[in-house]
């Protein structure tokens, strides 16, 4: 296996619905022992791909390798039983009428090692004194980790995990999540999982794909993907974003917060200017020509809204106590602007 | 890593692989000749019809047809009115007043409900009847003749008092559904509780009224035990004349088919008004308990009626069917045929029963994970024989059997395919209720920890679906031990049971020969019966 770059490699997967495009052209590699964030809004598609990989879907165009192993191909389709992939579902889709320990070797019976397997991965998610108990005794927690023992004991190339924290209460989710990453590093799986919550996708992965319409908008490291995002759709997405209307010429664009230099290769004419709201210093100005309109405070931080005079407003995000709305100010960048063409 | 898998084992390909990568393709024939099981049969009594057009159109165009039309929609008409005037001020007293002894009063007023229509029939036969227990306990005094009980007036009160328990059922859930608050605007905005009831409550309940009606209209429509003890010419008592006499089975299959059109409409009628009753029947989280309305002056006329439903629902069966069974023991009736008839329902009804399940689970696990307009028609198919009368489905099984396959005909085999088109729908209620309570994800888990879909099957699916099942199946043998024209028509010669005992011991006047069969009849399938009753609502 050390030999294949790739873990997955998807190409061109096309899957419909009736006449709704899920899965619309995705091509998406993930290296071996990668974490990959699947990230989009809900009804984008992200769901029906990770099916798709398990063998629950059949696609209408495409090939997906496992491994070295093709199992959707021209003429080829392998049955979700054979592909090797271990799979968390959303409901955790524990047997309900089987213990934790039948739960757990359920797929690794008929193996010589079967007991030392299941061991193994209930030692893995430190589960080893519930296993008598049935499903509906444990917490929402252990029934996750359960589900993760689960897939993990057959020790298959890649898990899929499809939205597995958006059950557990806001308070157990940090914990649980980084729980879930160690257990995962340590089996040394290749991990494709989907979520809707851009915040546990930029903490958790190795690298986040953003999918949008059914179509994987943009791949990339959690950092490049907040800080460089490739469209609008996906800087509104990945955390708070700020536009301002802005006039490029030479490398430089003029807008309501000025003349500010932009990326060379920003062509000129009418753009769209993006930075996050940690990305403007404010000063309160009592002749300045912006004001605050709202502000909230959030404890650590606080968010106010500004409107500059060009009418337009944008969010700014100040460590502790924002300023009162009414308070005069001036704005300036901290870094450099993303440039987007104009949407309308 | 070496990849243990054999590529012919593994891959398949071209559009087959939807249909192989599950149950589909097998449970989709399986459905597929349980469908064309039911529709076959009833397609051919209609293309005979077809064939025949002229003369059966001769053979109804005659002023009898039209009696017998009047008669069963006057019946039906009656029975049902009767049934909501009764049931609705019972719900109601159960669910919101103060009634005295509330809790029991539910219990003993769906009792009747467990009694089959031929045993009302021997109830008011036996007990009214020209030979009956009060002309012989009041003969001493001299009274030589009691009102006549046959015809309408006989056959009305005995449906009515054996029916009203499924408007009381549904109306009583409808009434705990209903949303109090509006009754507490409705008061907060000034209006008396009597008004409140027919402005604001009573609208709310009508689709359920409608609901149970429509039931106790198809009821009755089908009901054949009642109407032809009773001696009153309706539809399936005039259409078993017929068959009986053979020389007019034109006729009898004329008149099916009429019914089977009247049957049709009331099924209509019924599917529209469940259709607007669903937004009706939900049941808010965090509801209050109902506040109890005060009866006041009120409540012993209350408990009269109740009283009094309960003396002719529960007592008088109850204590005709004793004293007929008194007279049998005193007058030592030979019981040697009991056994014989006990064992000759219990493994019809068995294997019914078990015929069910297998054949309703596949079709119900096609209609729960795949598309609905895929399984609709099986859908169709499998509801199709519940809403017939089961002298039209016995009639048709009749005529298929005799032209078109004589060798099942008057076979057990036949029998039982009748019962199975009545009764599939029971069993494949409860397993379809199992099934969806099954999540896809689950099969799918076990799948993608190397599982075959039949393993999946057996190790996952069947286990958890297992109680439903069961249930479905025991609701098809008790409703099959109590089932009388279907056996009447279709079962091999010579070969009775409890229920055909019941009726033909009756209708000859033999009471005191009855009283046990029904005795044994009943301690069977009472319980049963009212323990389901009550699930389904």
């Amino acid at each position: 296996m050390s030999l294949n770059p790739f873990a997955i490699r998807c190409k061109n997967v096309t899957k419909r619905f009736g006449s709704v495009l899920a899965v619309d052209q995705v091509d998406l590699s993930v290296a071996p022992g990668e974490f990959l964030g699947l990230l989009g809004p809900s009804g984008c598609g992200k769901t029906t791909f990770l099916r798709l990989i398990a063998g629950f879907e059949v696609p209408e165009t495409g090939t997906i390798e496992i491994g070295e192993f093709r199992v959707v191909g021209p003429k080829r389709w392998v049955l979700p039983e054979k592909r090797r992939v271990g799979m968390v579902f959303q409901d955790y889709a524990l047997f309900p009428h089987m213990t934790v320990e039948k739960n757990v070797s359920y797929g690794v019976q008929k193996r010589s090692d079967q007991r030392e397997r299941v061991s193994n991965a209930l030692q893995l998610v430190g589960l080893e004194g519930v296993r008598k108990r049935m499903p509906n005794e444990l917490s929402g927690g252990q029934q996750q980790r359960v589900a993760l023992a689960r897939a993990l004991a057959p020790e298959p190339d890649v898990i899929l995990l499809d939205e597995p924290f958006s059950n557990l209460d806001v308070a157990l989710r940090a914990r649980i999540r980084a729980e879930t990453r160690e257990i995962l590093d340590r089996a040394g799986a290749t991990v494709i999982f989907v979520t809707h919550d851009q915040e546990e996708a930029l903490s958790l992965a190795d690298r986040v794909a953003v999918m949008w319409d059914g179509r994987i908008a943009q791949v990339g490291k959690p950092e490049e993907l907040y800080h460089s995002p490739s469209s609008r759709e996906v800087a509104e997405f990945v955390g708070g974003a700020n536009f301002l209307n802005a006039n490029v010429t030479e490398g430089h664009a003029q807008c309501a917060l000025g003349r500010i230099a932009v990326n060379g290769h920003a062509h000129g004419g009418d753009l769209e200017l993006m930075f996050r709201p940690e990305h403007v210093a404010l000063t309160e100005a009592p002749d300045g020509q912006s004001q605050v309109v709202a502000a909230s405070f959030y404890g650590h931080d606080s968010t106010v809204t500004v409107r500059l005079d060009s009418g337009e407003h944008i969010q700014v995000r100040l460590l502790g106590a924002p300023l009162p709305p009414g308070t005069r100010v001036h704005c300036q960048l901290t870094t450099q602007p993303r440039t987007f063409a104009r949407s309308q | 890593m070496e990849l243990p898998l054999s590529l012919r084992e593994t891959v398949r390909g071209g559009w087959r692989t939807y249909w192989s990568a599950g149950p589909p393709l097998p449970f989709f024939i399986a459905s597929l000749i349980v469908a064309l099981a039911i529709l076959l049969p009833l397609a051919y009594l209609l293309l005979r019809a077809a064939s025949a057009a002229d003369e059966v159109w001769r053979l109804l165009f005659r002023p009898r047809t039209a009696i017998i039309l009047f008669n069963s929609v006057t019946l039906a008409s009656a029975v049902t009115l009767g049934a909501i005037v009764i049931a609705v001020p019972l719900a109601w007293l159960v669910v919101r007043s103060d009634l005295p002894f509330r809790r029991y009063w539910t219990g003993l007023f769906i009792v009747p409900l467990a009694v089959p229509s031929y045993v009302g029939g021997f109830v008011f036969i036996g007990a009214l009847g020209p030979r009956g227990m009060l002309q012989r306990l009041l003969e001493p005094l001299g009274v030589e003749r009691l009102p006549e009980i046959y015809g309408f007036p006989g056959a009305w009160l005995a449906l009515t008092l054996f029916t009203y328990p499924y408007v009381f059922l549904v109306v009583r859930a409808a009434l705990q559904g209903v949303d109090h608050t509006l009754e507490e605007a409705s008061r907060s905005l000034g209006q008396s509780s009597w008004t409140t009831f027919w402005r604001v409550i009573l609208p709310q309940l009508r689709p359920a009224i409608a609901a149970g009606g429509l039931l106790v209209a198809l009821y009755t429509l089908s009901d054949f035990g009642a109407v032809s003890l009773l001696q009153f010419d309706t539809f399936t008592r005039v259409i078993y004349v017929h068959y009986q006499g053979s020389f007019d089975r034109h006729m009898a299959a004329g008149l099916a088919l009429v019914l089977v059109v009247m049957t049709l409409l009331i099924l209509a009628l019924e599917h529209w008004s469940r259709g607007k009753a669903q937004y009706h029947s939900g049941t808010r989280t965090g509801m209050r308990p109902p506040r109890r309305i005060v009866l006041g002056k009120w409540r012993i006329p209350a408990l009269v009626l109740c009283v009094s439903v309960l003396a002719l629902g529960i007592v008088m069966p109850t204590v005709t069917v004793g004293y007929w069974l008194f007279r049998s023991i005193v007058h030592a009736t030979n019981y040697s045929v009991l056994p014989q008839l006990a064992w000759n329902s219990l493994w019809v009804s068995a294997a019914a029963g078990v015929a069910a399940v297998a054949l309703a689970t596949p079709v119900a696990y096609l209609t729960v994970r795949y598309p609905r307009r895929l399984t609709k028609p099986f859908e169709f198919a499998v509801y199709l024989g519940y809403g017939l009368p089961g002298i039209v489905i016995a009639l048709s099984l009749v005529f298929f059997g005799a032209n078109v396959a004589p060798i099942v005909y008057q076979t057990f085999f036949l029998l039982i395919a009748a019962y199975l088109i009545r009764f599939l729908p029971q069993a494949y209620g409860n397993s379809r209720t199992s099934l969806l309570q099954v999540q896809p994800s689950l099969e799918e888990a076990s799948r993608s920890l190397g599982r075959s879909w039949h393993a999946t099957l057996r190790t996952v699916t069947l286990p958890l679906v297992r109680g439903g099942a069961t249930a479905g199946g025991i609701l098809v043998f008790v409703t099959t031990l109590k089932e009388l024209p279907i056996t009447l028509l279709l079962g091999p010669i010579e070969f009775k049971t409890l229920a055909t005992e019941v009726w033909s011991l009756t209708e000859e006047g033999f009471f005191a020969d009855a009283a046990p069969v029904i005795f044994v009849l009943l301690s069977v399938s009472l319980l049963p019966t009212l323990l389901f009753a009550v699930k389904d609502t």
